[in-house]
């Protein structure tokens, strides 16, 4: 009996054994494919996080369609994309501690992510010394976070400076009688170099913008005041730019609450259903913007996935997955292209790239007319329009042509 | 003249705001001594218990707002057995208490109900004209529940026993507990009704503005600046000092951009300061 008893033990030690070791040791046999470890910059608390934060899980579905098709070859080698996030917690100091985290305490070469100016600013000041390749997701146009002095940094989006343009396309063709606007801006630092940009390219669309600049303080708890100021120019229609949806939907509601009714139009990355969600349904006509949806017709296959896996996942499609998607899809494109890991390559190969794919399709890299070196993302722009409460789709912008459903 | 009656409007609509919530901030500062830095985060709080009753459970919104600062209110009577008494004389573990709260408040929202920004649906529907001015219905109503607010806080702090109570802790607590006043059962009302302020404000303006896990902290910033020009201890004082940050926040951005108008607002608090370092009206109690 006691031999039995023996043996028993033996046997159950050696399928101990064999469950524990052996899948580990087929594991290390099979050619395991290796990571590139890219850091995405996402401001997940704080200011404006209410919509910023959404483009992580642009990010995510970016890394999973990448990953779900093989990842990516270089060399000859398999490499599968790693997302190592850090929360910029919606301060500049928040910024630049997560870009620190990454760039010296991770070690990373290629991190992504972020939207406004001074958090950028503030983790350039880490990125570009070291070398790091940073794709934001936006740029909000002001000549300090972007141009010739940032070899490093690249913009995977259409942002502020384009954004006027295809803005200004759909008013002209859409709304032939405006000739005059008011604009509504964030005040964090980049009222001065948006209005040189905004009034140059509103008067190549015969437009002018009546007045300054009207810029509201991050610390805004009410619109009032500011929209009052906007409304008394008596412009033909009112424009907001960046600032995020709780000031820009409030702007509207505010608006229509003080009888304005004219033309309000968005351009800015916030979609037609977070502004209808604060500006609620009755405030939310006569309005525009640019902004993505998940019944938007006419997409390419890969903007089809994207809005279906958002849709499975998240429950919805905005404009910020798109944002966050094109930051790390384009950067591994890049890598890609460059057959390299080293920034230094992929730079070069990079703003030497004339077509890229995007989020939306087949893109393009540009950039040097508007901020002196190559280094932008540029691809199609959906419109949404938002009419007695309901969003409809507006049209695709091309920049250079308008399509029209 | 258009413009000076849309001023004078939105004036008093900013200030009836900035005192609702300025009102229960001032209360647990004068009555317990202690900076409650997570008054904004209660603030949001208040704003999403109303919202999962009024929109996600479809209850009606006033009962939602009800339950709102009922619920909220019992909160602030935890927070004050579990989280102010124990650190009472100790001010920088009440700050960390307060920061942890924030943390723990805010993060829970983030998780729960997610970033996205959101909005309550108008307590009140309709636009209301003043010589040629719109104001909407809601602002009319969120400034009438402050005014009444305000009103009745005098009241009871002037004319009912309680109140006696919280003004003769709010002097001198331990002379107070000598005359058989239950201080800490004064301090749990104060926090109580500080918090209960709290919900109301954060439901109107959760339906006025919009809601956010971080929609608190400029607000916190403005109930701070409202108590500092006041004096502690003072809800006259509050009254004008909410009169004064909120005209300062509706005209000034009529004429120049939103930096410079915040600077102008922070410049006229230090001169204040420079002049009267208790406040305007810091030697009064209440």
């Amino acid at each position: 009996m006691k031999k039995v008893y023996k043996i028993f033990c033996v046997a159950i030690l050696i399928c101990i054994f064999a469950f524990t070791l052996i899948p580990s040791i087929a594991a290390k046999s099979e050619a395991a494919p290796k990571t590139i470890n890219i850091g995405y910059m996402a401001t997940l608390t704080g200011f404006a996080s209410e919509v910023l934060g959404i483009s992580l899980q642009g990010a995510e579905l970016a890394r999973d369609i990448i990953n779900d098709r093989g990842g990516i070859t270089i060399n000859g080698e398999k490499y599968l994309i790693k997302l190592i996030v850090e929360d910029t917690k919606g301060s500049p100091d928040g910024s630049l501690a997560a870009a620190n985290k990454l760039v010296y305490g991770k070690k990373l070469k290629f991190v992504a992510g972020m939207f406004p100016t001074h958090f950028i600013k503030a983790a350039m000041s880490v990125t570009e010394p070291a070398g790091v390749i940073y794709n934001r997701c936006y740029s909000c146009a002001t000549k300090d976070e972007f141009g010739p002095h940032t070899p490093y940094s690249f913009v995977s989006n259409v942002s502020t400076g384009d954004l006027y343009k295809s803005i200004f396309m759909y008013l002209t063709k859409n709304y032939p009688d405006v000739k005059t606007i008011t604009y509504i801006l964030v005040d964090d630092g980049q009222i001065r170099d948006n209005d040189r940009i905004v009034r140059k390219i509103a008067k190549e669309f015969g437009l002018t913008i009546k007045g300054d600049i009207i810029g509201w303080s991050p610390a805004t708890v009410d619109w009032s005041a500011v929209v009052t100021r906007a409304i008394k120019r008596n412009a033909d229609a009112i424009m907001h730019g960046n600032g995020g949806a709780m000031a820009n939907g409030s702007i509207m509601k505010i608006a229509r609450e003080m009888g304005y009714t004219g033309l309000i139009f968005g351009c800015n990355a916030d979609g037609a259903t977070d502004i209808r969600m604060v500006a609620g349904k009755s405030a939310s006509t006569n309005y525009f913007t640019h902004g993505v949806s998940e019944s938007m017709p006419d997409m390419y296959p890969i903007t089809k996935e994207i809005s279906k896996r958002a849709m499975a996942r998240y429950k919805r499609l905005t404009g910020f997955h798109l944002y966050g998607f094109n930051s790390i899809y384009t950067m591994v494109e890049a890598i890609k292209a460059a057959q390299s890991l080293d920034p230094k390559k992929v730079k070069e190969t990079w703003e030497n790239m004339d077509t890229i794919e995007t989020g939306y399709g087949p893109g393009r890299m540009g950039g040097k007319t508007l901020y002196g070196l190559k280094h932008t993302v540029y691809h199609r722009q959906p419109i949404q329009v938002l009419d007695q409460g309901e969003i409809k789709f507006g049209a695709w912008i091309e920049l250079e042509e308008l399509y029209i459903p | 003249m258009d413009l000076v009656v849309t001023a004078f409007v939105n004036g008093l609509v900013t200030s009836s705001m900035y005192i609702l919530v300025a009102l229960g901030f001032a209360l647990v500062l004068s009555i317990m001594g202690i900076f409650n830095f997570a008054h904004g985060a209660i603030y949001m709080l208040g704003g999403y218990i109303c919202y999962a009753f009024a929109v996600l459970l479809g209850f009606n919104q006033w009962l939602s707002l009800i339950l709102s600062v009922l619920i909220v209110g019992l909160f602030g009577l935890f927070l004050e057995r579990f989280c102010f008494r124990p650190f009472s004389r100790d001010v920088y573990r009440v700050i960390i208490m307060a920061i942890a709260i924030i943390l723990i408040l805010e993060t829970t929202v983030n998780i729960l109900l997610g970033g996205t920004v959101r909005s309550l649906p108008a307590f009140v529907e309709g636009i209301i004209k003043v010589r040629g001015v719109s104001i909407s219905a809601e602002r009319v109503v969120a400034f009438g529940i402050g005014a009444v607010l305000l009103f009745g806080m005098h009241i009871f702090i002037r004319k009912t026993k309680t109140g006696q109570q919280m003004l003769a802790i709010a002097q001198e607590p331990e002379g107070a507990a000598l005359q058989g006043i239950n201080v800490n059962r004064i301090s749990a009302l104060a926090c109580l009704m500080s918090c209960s302020l709290a919900a109301v404000a954060g439901s109107l303006l959760g339906a006025i503005l919009s809601l956010s896990p971080f929609m608190g902290n400029n607000m916190l910033v403005k109930a701070i600046e409202l108590v500092i020009i006041s004096g502690i201890g003072s809800i006259g004082g509050l009254f004008f000092s909410g009169l004064l940050i909120g005209y300062l926040d509706a005209v000034l951005p009529l004429f120049t951009s939103g930096g410079v108008a915040d600077t102008i607002s922070l410049c006229v608090i230090i001169c204040i300061l420079l002049i009267r370092p208790r406040g305007l009206f810091g030697y009064e109690l209440f």
